[in-house]
C-alpha cells in the first residue's frame, strides 16, 4: 500500500512538473493588433480603401502572393502560369482542390465571376482602372456588358483561367497581388447582396483566415481558416483586430502589454519609442512625399520658378526636425525599391541641383532669372493642405523657408481631405501637399502621374517627348530595356521641375517581439499568414 | 450731574434738511462698488496685465511669431543639463535624442550635429568639437550621455532656459513671443465680436422691444431660429466660402451671437416704454428713432454692458475652441487655441507646450468673468447695499 502510495505521489510531482513545460512548450496562438481607422468597406471587388487591407489580405488570396518571409512575388491560388512570347497572354493553372471557407469548391468560374463583378458598372468598383486600363475588351464590357463577347478574361475549365492584356505589360503579375484580383464567392453574393461582408457566417473567404466576430467598429475577430489549402503553415488561431483610433492611446495600450501590435502611433513618440520601446518595425515605404505645383498657372508655369522652389526646401531639416520618422530627401518622382538586376532604379540619377539643404543661392538666381529679383513681384503663394498633424507641421516649415530663402509672401490654407482634393483636381491652387503610395513595384505605378491627359496628373504638367517614352516603356518587355527608358522619361520631367520633390518616408508600426513570422509590405499592409507567437 | 435721556434737542430747520453724506454721481457709486469686490479689482488687473502682454510685449522681445530655428525645437523652459567636457559648456538631451549645447548660464548656443546612428548598439554619436565625440547610449532608461571614452558626463543641475524664457515649440518658434500675439488674436476677435454684438442687438432688441406686437414676434422668431444652429457648423460653411482666416471667425461670432444682447435689451424696452419718461416724451412727438437712442438704451446700459464683460470671455473661448479643432485662424499666425491644438500630438513628450497657451487661456477667462460679476453687481441697484 505504502508503495503505491509513493509511485503515486511521484507521478503527480511528474505530472506537476510537466504541466508548465507544456504550457511553454506551446505558447497560445493568439494576436490582438490595434487598427487606427475604420474602412469603408471590406469587399475586395469594391473598395480601394488602404484601411480594408488587414482584412483582405489576411482573409482572401489571389493567384498569386507576396511572400511573408522577403516580400517576393509568389504563386498563391495559381499554382503555376505561363506568359505567351509577346507578353500578351496569361494563362494560370489554379492549385488542386482549392476550397471556400464554407468547404465549397473554388474553382476558375468563381475569378471569372469575380472579375466580371468588378466590371459590372452596379458593383461601384473602386480600382475599376486595374481591369480596364489593361485586359481586352474589359472598358467596352464595363460601358456595355451584352455587347462584348472579346472580354479577354476566361475560364476554360476549372484550374485555367486566361488573361488577355491590349498590350505587354510586364509587371502586371504584381498588380495581380492587388485585393481587386481576389475571387469572390458567387453563392453568398447572390443570397446576401451587398450585405455578405457585413455577417462572419456570410463573409466566405479563401484565405489564411476567416472572421469569426464582427463587432462594428470596435474590434474583429479572425479565426484561422482550416479549408485553406496552406492551412498547415498558419500557426496563428486567433486574431483580434481592435479599433483604437486615436494613436496615443494605441501606444498606451501597446506599452500596457494589453495589445500585441498597432498600426499606427504618435509620429512625435519615434524617437521614445526607438529608444525605449521593444518591437518597432521599420519598413522603407514605395512612396513618394512630394508637393503639385500648378504648371497650368501663372508665375507657376515657369519652370524656373518651380526649380527656385525646389532648391529653396531644406529636405534634410524637414526630415530631421519636423517629421523625426526615417524618410530620405526625394530628387525625383520615382521612389528607391524597384531593382533590376541588383540596381536600383534611382541609383546614379542626377539630382538636377536638388540637394539635402537648401542652396539658397541658387534658388534665389533662378527666381531672379524668372524675372523675380529676390522675390519682387512675386504674387503670394497659396500653399495648401490637407487636415493632417504631420502635413501641416511640413507645410508650416515649408512656408517659412520659401519667405525666408525666396522674400516671397505665402499664405496657408487647409481643407478637409474631400474638399481639398476636389480643388485641387479642378485645378484651384498654387502649391498643394500630395504624395503618392504606390499600387505595384513598378515605376510605371508613378510615371503616368505626369502624362498629358492621365486622370491622375492633376499639375498639368504636359511634356510630347516624356508622353511618348512612358508609351514606349509600357510595352517593352525586357525589364533592363524598360528601366533605361523609364530613366530617360523620369529626367526629362524632373529637369523641368513639376513638383515639388519632398521626400521618401517610411512604414512603421509596432509588434511584440515575440510574435515572428509576420510582414509588413512597402505599402503598409501587414501580412499574418505565417505570423507565430513564440514564447 | 445726570443727564435726561429724554430731553428735546434743539435743531434749526437748516440742520434737519442737512446730507450728511457726500451726493455721489452714478458713476461714482458704481465705481465704489466695483472697488469693494477684490474679485473684481483682481479680475480688472489681469485685464489690464494681459493687454500689456499682448499689446507692448511684442516690442520687448527679440523674437518673431513665426520665426523658425528647427534646430532649436522642442526645448522646454527648463531642463536637466550635463556637464561638457568642456567646463563652461553643458548639454541638454532632448526628448527626440538630439543634442543642445549650453553655455554655463543656461542659453542656448546650438544643436550638436548628428555623426552616426547605430540601432544595434543603441548609441548615436555628436560631433562635438573638430576632433572629440558624444554619445547618446538608449539602451538604458533614461538615456545617457556619455564622452569619447564612454564614460557617463556628470549631471549639470536644472537650469532655466535663458534663451527662450517659456522655451520653443515644435517649429522652434519661440513660446512666449506665441503666446503675445495669440492673446492679441484673441483679445482682438473678442473686442470686434462684442463691439459688432453690442451694436446689432442692442438696436435689433430694441426696435422688437419698443415696437412690440406683431414686428416682436417676428424679430424674436428670427432670433431663435438662429440661436438653434450650431455655431460650429456656421463657421465651417463661412469658411468654406471665405476661406481660413480671422475673418471667418470674426464674421461668425458677429452673425451669431447678438440674440443674447438682443434679448437682454428687449427685455429692458419692454419695462422701459411703459415707464413715465417715454410715455411724456412720446406725448411731445419724439420720433421713435430719438425715443430709442436718446431714452431707451442709455436706461438699459446697466444690463447690456454686463452682457458684453460676459460675451468678450465667451468670444475668446470660442475662438480657442475653433481654432483647437482646426477651423480657426491660418498658420503660421498663432493664436491660444492653434498653440493647443499644436501641443497636443506630442502631449506627453513636451507637456508645456500645451499648459503655457492653457494657462493663458485660464486667465484671461477668469478675470473677465470676474470683471464681468462686478459689474453687474456695481451697475445692479437692486444689489445696493
Amino acid at each position: 500500500m505504502r508503495r503505491l502510495l509513493s509511485i503515486l505521489l511521484t507521478c503527480l510531482l511528474l505530472a506537476a512538473a510537466a504541466l508548465p513545460l507544456t504550457a511553454y512548450a506551446a505558447p497560445t496562438q493568439e494576436l490582438t493588433f490595434a487598427l487606427n481607422n475604420v474602412p469603408d468597406g471590406i469587399d475586395p471587388g469594391i473598395t480601394n480603401n488602404s484601411f480594408a487591407s488587414p482584412f483582405l489580405f489576411n482573409c482572401f488570396e489571389g493567384l498569386v502572393t507576396t511572400s511573408t518571409a522577403d516580400g517576393s512575388l509568389i504563386p498563391g491560388n495559381a499554382e503555376s502560369w505561363t506568359i505567351s512570347d509577346d507578353g500578351l497572354t496569361y494563362t494560370f493553372t489554379l492549385r488542386e482542390g482549392l476550397k471556400w471557407s464554407d468547404g465549397s469548391p473554388l474553382t476558375s468560374q468563381d475569378y471569372l465571376y469575380a472579375y466580371k463583378r468588378v466590371l459590372t458598372p452596379e458593383t461601384g468598383a473602386q480600382y475599376l482602372n486595374l481591369l480596364t486600363d489593361y485586359i481586352v475588351g474589359a472598358q467596352e464590357y464595363y460601358e456595355d456588358a451584352a455587347a462584348v463577347d472579346g472580354l479577354g478574361i476566361k475560364a476554360p475549365d476549372d484550374r485555367t483561367l486566361i488573361l488577355t492584356l491590349k498590350s505587354p505589360a510586364p509587371f502586371y503579375l504584381s498588380v495581380l497581388t492587388m485585393w481587386t484580383f481576389f475571387p469572390v464567392n458567387q453563392a453568398t453574393i447572390e443570397a446576401n447582396g451587398d450585405q455578405w461582408t457585413n455577417k462572419p457566417e456570410t463573409y466566405i473567404t479563401n484565405g489564411p483566415f476567416r472572421i469569426s466576430e464582427n463587432l462594428l467598429g470596435e474590434r474583429v475577430v479572425l479565426e484561422k481558416n482550416p479549408e485553406y489549402y496552406d492551412a498547415d503553415s498558419v500557426k496563428l488561431e486567433k486574431v483580434t483586430f481592435r479599433y483604437i483610433l486615436d494613436l496615443s492611446t494605441a501606444l498606451m495600450a501597446y506599452e500596457a502589454g494589453d495589445i500585441d501590435g498597432t498600426r499606427g502611433f504618435p509620429t512625435s513618440e519615434f524617437q521614445r519609442i526607438r529608444a525605449n520601446v521593444p518591437g518597432l518595425v521599420i519598413k522603407p515605404s514605395y512612396g513618394t512625399t512630394y508637393y503639385d505645383i500648378n504648371n497650368a498657372k501663372a508665375p507657376y508655369d515657369n519652370p524656373l520658378v518651380r526649380k527656385a522652389l525646389n532648391l529653396a526646401v531644406d529636405r534634410t531639416a524637414i526630415i530631421e526636425e519636423v517629421i523625426q520618422t526615417p524618410a530620405t530627401p526625394a530628387y525625383g518622382l520615382n521612389a528607391p525599391g524597384y531593382v533590376v538586376d541588383g540596381e536600383d532604379f534611382v541609383d546614379g540619377r542626377p539630382t538636377f541641383g536638388m540637394g539635402p539643404t537648401a542652396d539658397v543661392e541658387g534658388a534665389r538666381a533662378a527666381l531672379a532669372e524668372a524675372g523675380y529679383p529676390n522675390g519682387e513681384g512675386f504674387p503670394t503663394m497659396h500653399l495648401s493642405y490637407y487636415t493632417n498633424d504631420t502635413v501641416k507641421k511640413v507645410v508650416e516649415a515649408l512656408a517659412a523657408m520659401f519667405t525666408e530663402n525666396l522674400g516671397i509672401t505665402v499664405e496657408i490654407s487647409n481643407e478637409d481631405w474631400a474638399v481639398y482634393y476636389a480643388n485641387v483636381i479642378a485645378g484651384n491652387y498654387d502649391v498643394g501637399a500630395m504624395g503618392w503610395s504606390a499600387d505595384y513595384l513598378h515605376p510605371m505605378t508613378f510615371l503616368p502621374l505626369l502624362a498629358t491627359g492621365d486622370p491622375n496628373n492633376v499639375v498639368g504638367y504636359s511634356n510630347p517627348e516624356y508622353d511618348a517614352l512612358v508609351e514606349k516603356a509600357r510595352s517593352i518587355n525586357d525589364p533592363k530595356e524598360a528601366m533605361e527608358v523609364m530613366r530617360q522619361a523620369e529626367n526629362i520631367a524632373t529637369a523641368e521641375y513639376p513638383l515639388l520633390y519632398m521626400y521618401y518616408g517610411s512604414q512603421s508600426m509596432l509588434m511584440s517581439p515575440k510574435v515572428a513570422g509576420y510582414y509588413l509590405d512597402y505599402s503598409g499592409n501587414v501580412l499574418l499568414k505565417t505570423a507565430e507567437v513564440t514564447e | 450731574m445726570t443727564i435726561d435721556p429724554w430731553a428735546k434737542v434743539e435743531s434749526t430747520d437748516a440742520e434737519r434738511e442737512l446730507i450728511y453724506r457726500k451726493p455721489r454721481t452714478f458713476a461714482q457709486d458704481v465705481i465704489s462698488r466695483f472697488a469693494r469686490k477684490p474679485t473684481a479689482l483682481g479680475g480688472l488687473a489681469v485685464v489690464i496685465l494681459l493687454l500689456l502682454f499682448a499689446l507692448a510685449g511684442p516690442l520687448f522681445t527679440p523674437f518673431d511669431y513665426q520665426k523658425q530655428t528647427l534646430t532649436l525645437a522642442n526645448i522646454p523652459p527648463i531642463f536637466h543639463t550635463t556637464l561638457a567636457p568642456d567646463e563652461d559648456r553643458a548639454f541638454y538631451r532632448t526628448t527626440s535624442m538630439k543634442v543642445m549645447e549650453l553655455d554655463a548660464s543656461g542659453r542656448l548656443i546650438r544643436q550638436l550635429p548628428k555623426v552616426t546612428d547605430d540601432y544595434a548598439a543603441s548609441l548615436i554619436s555628436f560631433q562635438y568639437s573638430e576632433d572629440s565625440l558624444i554619445y547618446i547610449d538608449y539602451s538604458v532608461n533614461p538615456p545617457v550621455l556619455l564622452d569619447a571614452d564612454s564614460t557617463p558626463l556628470p549631471a549639470g543641475g536644472i537650469k532655466w532656459n535663458l534663451t527662450y524664457p517659456l522655451g520653443t515649440d515644435h517649429l522652434g518658434r519661440d513660446i512666449l513671443t506665441r503666446l503675445m500675439y495669440g492673446t492679441r488674436i484673441s483679445l482682438m476677435v473678442a473686442f470686434i465680436a462684442a463691439t459688432v454684438n453690442l451694436i446689432i442687438g442692442a438696436l435689433y432688441g430694441g426696435v422688437a422691444g419698443y415696437l412690440g406686437g406683431r414686428v416682436d414676434s417676428i424679430l424674436m422668431r428670427i432670433v431663435d431660429i438662429i440661436s438653434t444652429i450650431p455655431l460650429t457648423l456656421y463657421v465651417i460653411l463661412i469658411k468654406v466660402v471665405l476661406g481660413n482666416g480671422l475673418m471667418s471667425i470674426i464674421i461668425a461670432l458677429s452673425s451669431v451671437y447678438w440674440v443674447d444682447m438682443a434679448r437682454v435689451v428687449r427685455g429692458q424696452a419692454l419695462t422701459l416704454k411703459r415707464q413715465d419718461f417715454v410715455q411724456a416724451a412720446r406725448t411731445m412727438g419724439t420720433r421713435t428713432r430719438a425715443l430709442l437712442i436718446s431714452h431707451i438704451l442709455p436706461n438699459a446700459m446697466g444690463p447690456i454692458l454686463v452682457t458684453v464683460t460676459m460675451l468678450i470671455p465667451s468670444a475668446i473661448f470660442m475662438e480657442a475652441f475653433m481654432s483647437f479643432i482646426g477651423i480657426g485662424i491660418a498658420p503660421p499666425m498663432a493664436s491660444l487655441g492653434t498653440m493647443c491644438n499644436d501641443a497636443t500630438e506630442a502631449l506627453r513628450q513636451n507637456p508645456y507646450q500645451l499648459f503655457l497657451p492653457a494657462l493663458v487661456i485660464c486667465l484671461t477667462m477668469f478675470a473677465f468673468n470676474f470683471v464681468g460679476d462686478g459689474l453687474r453687481d456695481a451697475l445692479d441697484p437692486k444689489l445696493k447695499r
